[in-house]
């Protein structure tokens, strides 16, 4: 493992690492609907203050968050660019040759983007102060009240916590055949932008393989351990609500009254 | 190639919370021609020092000169170096790609800009001296047999003719006579193409059989440096380390112990055990 990503979880003992998991994707998941309420300065001064205040109870460096948002940097300069030529409304603001700014492409360019942000971001707070186990058993309490129609609940968090117990494992296993190739003079540095797509078949081929040969001894190791999901099996580590979780509902009814009355 | 090491340091995702320091401070020289065995437990970074070497990972901070190539913190020598440096990584089967054997082997000396005639020896040679016959050209490498593969990964590294050849536990997983027959081969490349040859290995009778240096690392650092039979004298600091004494050396032991005599501990194979038993009767003292 050589570097952080998106939906790295960062160990920590603040706040909110220590807020019960169903709490907090439930508060996540509603935060983000909110989001697309907000449709003016005021409501999204409000959400960007608060989702600052969460990055600042994180304890978690600034420096983490802003490697988190690299990947959609140039997704959020694409939309401002698309808005500031194509959207057009109110008063125009510049014109230069065929392009012109009107005043709502320029709104809806920052509008766009911060939202964008405000989701990003969100999601890379629950997700750096939550360890993926605390998030499957979130997930599968989530799905719990669709089991009656058939949702295999148990199943999909059983995928989900797998799923994300092997991206560290593949990603070394990549690096490890990466250098492998690399020795024997495999270049994945240089070269045109093609060449280094064709290089990566060396990567992928034995990728595949080591995938597939890991499914089944992973199968045969829990068939042999007698696995056995859904109904009557119980959990070692039990979640358990506190006083201090009830703080997340209060502060949603707050932030919904507010963007209900601040909103044009 | 003459490998040093100087002040050599490794941390892995420096400034996050998952940093680790897994080369301290380490010197080593390895001369031109010989064969150094690195020992240690798991996690004790003998991965990080092989990938050091082999020009694959960029040292934090320190300078490890190959032969006229010296690398160090914020130079990219490392990718010249590579060139010289062959390393075939625990499990090597598992980065077989090819649709054949022939391919798959040649993949190195092809990146090497070599010639078709050229690659097709190279390929060839490397075939002969792992043992495998070449009538197995064109098979697909997935229709192999665990030890065969293990063979044509390490063909493929071997087709690269390098100067120096790592070893990250080559033998892990195969039956006793594979192991032997690999490190014997190993061993036959050593001698006769005079390769530089670094093992990394859990198992110290073939640490002791085979190197001429042994360096054990613990935590990053190294332990113990020396020939065999002065780190195997070294009994108490290794079990410290959490490792064993070859069986010879503690067949010896026991020998001295219950039969009260002092035969040499240097002794690392049977035959050289027998011999100096020998010695002894022909100078007529008792057994």
């Amino acid at each position: 493992m050589s570097q952080i990503s998106i939906g790295q979880f960062i160990p920590g003992r603040s706040i909110l690492h220590q807020l019960d998991p169903r709490a907090k994707l439930f508060f996540v998941f509603s935060y983000m609907i909110l989001i697309f309420f907000a449709n003016n300065v005021t409501t999204y001064s409000m959400l960007l203050v608060f989702t600052g205040l969460c990055i600042l109870l994180s304890q978690i460096s600034l420096g983490i968050y802003i490697k988190a948002l690299k990947g959609i940097f140039y997704l959020i300069i694409a939309m401002i660019i698309l808005h500031l030529l194509f959207t057009k409304g109110g008063e125009i603001l510049v014109r230069v040759g065929f392009l012109t700014v009107y005043e709502e492409g320029f709104r809806q360019a920052i509008f766009i983007s911060l939202r964008l942000l405000l989701l990003v971001l969100m999601a890379s707070i629950l997700t750096f102060t939550t360890s993926p186990l605390e998030l499957t058993d979130a997930f599968e309490s989530m799905l719990k009240p669709f089991v009656r129609f058939g949702l295999p609940a148990h199943e999909f968090a059983l995928m989900m916590s797998m799923a994300l117990r092997f991206i560290p494992t593949l990603w070394d296993e990549t690096e490890r055949i990466k250098k492998a190739q690399m020795a024997r003079g495999a270049d994945f540095e240089s070269g045109s932008l093609f060449r280094r797509l064709k290089s990566y078949v060396f990567i992928l081929i034995p990728l595949f393989i080591s995938i597939f040969r890991r499914a089944d001894e992973l199968a045969m190791a829990m068939e042999a351990r007698c696995y056995r999901g859904g109904p009557n099996r119980t959990k070692l580590r039990q979640l358990h609500y506190s006083s201090r979780d009830l703080a997340l509902p209060m502060i949603l009814l707050l932030l919904i009254i507010g963007i209900w009355l601040l909103r044009k | 190639m003459q490998i040093t090491i100087e002040k050599l340091n490794y941390i892995y995702l420096e400034g996050t919370p998952f940093e680790r320091h897994a080369i301290k401070e380490l010197d080593l020289s390895i001369p031109s021609g010989s064969y150094l065995a690195i020992l240690g437990q798991t996690g004790s970074g003998k991965s990080t020092l092989i990938q050091l070497i082999a020009g694959l990972l960029q040292p934090t901070s320190g300078r490890i000169q190959i032969g006229p190539y010296s690398f160090e913190a914020g130079n990219k020598q490392k990718m010249l170096a590579r060139r010289h440096v062959g390393v075939v990584f625990q499990y090597p089967e598992h980065q077989l790609f090819a649709e054949t054997i022939e391919k798959d082997i040649a993949f190195g000396p092809k990146n090497q800009g070599l010639s078709e005639k050229e690659i097709a020896e190279r390929v060839k040679m490397a075939m002969e001296w792992v043992g495998l016959p070449t009538t197995l050209l064109n098979r697909s490498p997935f229709q192999l047999s665990g030890g065969q593969m293990r063979r044509a990964a390490i063909a493929g590294v071997l087709a690269l003719l390098p100067d120096i050849l790592i070893l990250d536990e080559p033998t892990a997983g195969l039956d006793p006579k594979g192991r032997e027959d690999l490190l014997e081969m190993i061993d036959r490349l050593h001698r006769e193409r005079q390769m530089t040859v670094i093992l990394v290995t859990h198992d110290m009778n073939a640490a002791a059989k085979y190197a001429d240096f042994l360096l054990v690392l613990s935590e990053g650092s190294s332990a113990l440096f020396g020939t065999p039979a002065e780190v195997f004298q070294k009994q108490e600091e290794l079990t410290h380390l959490g490792l064993d004494l070859p069986d010879i050396t503690r067949l010896i032991m026991r020998i001295n112990r219950s039969a009260s005599l002092s035969l040499p501990t240097n002794r690392f194979t049977l035959d050289d055990l027998v011999e100096s038993l020998l010695a002894r009767l022909r100078k007529g003292e008792d057994l």
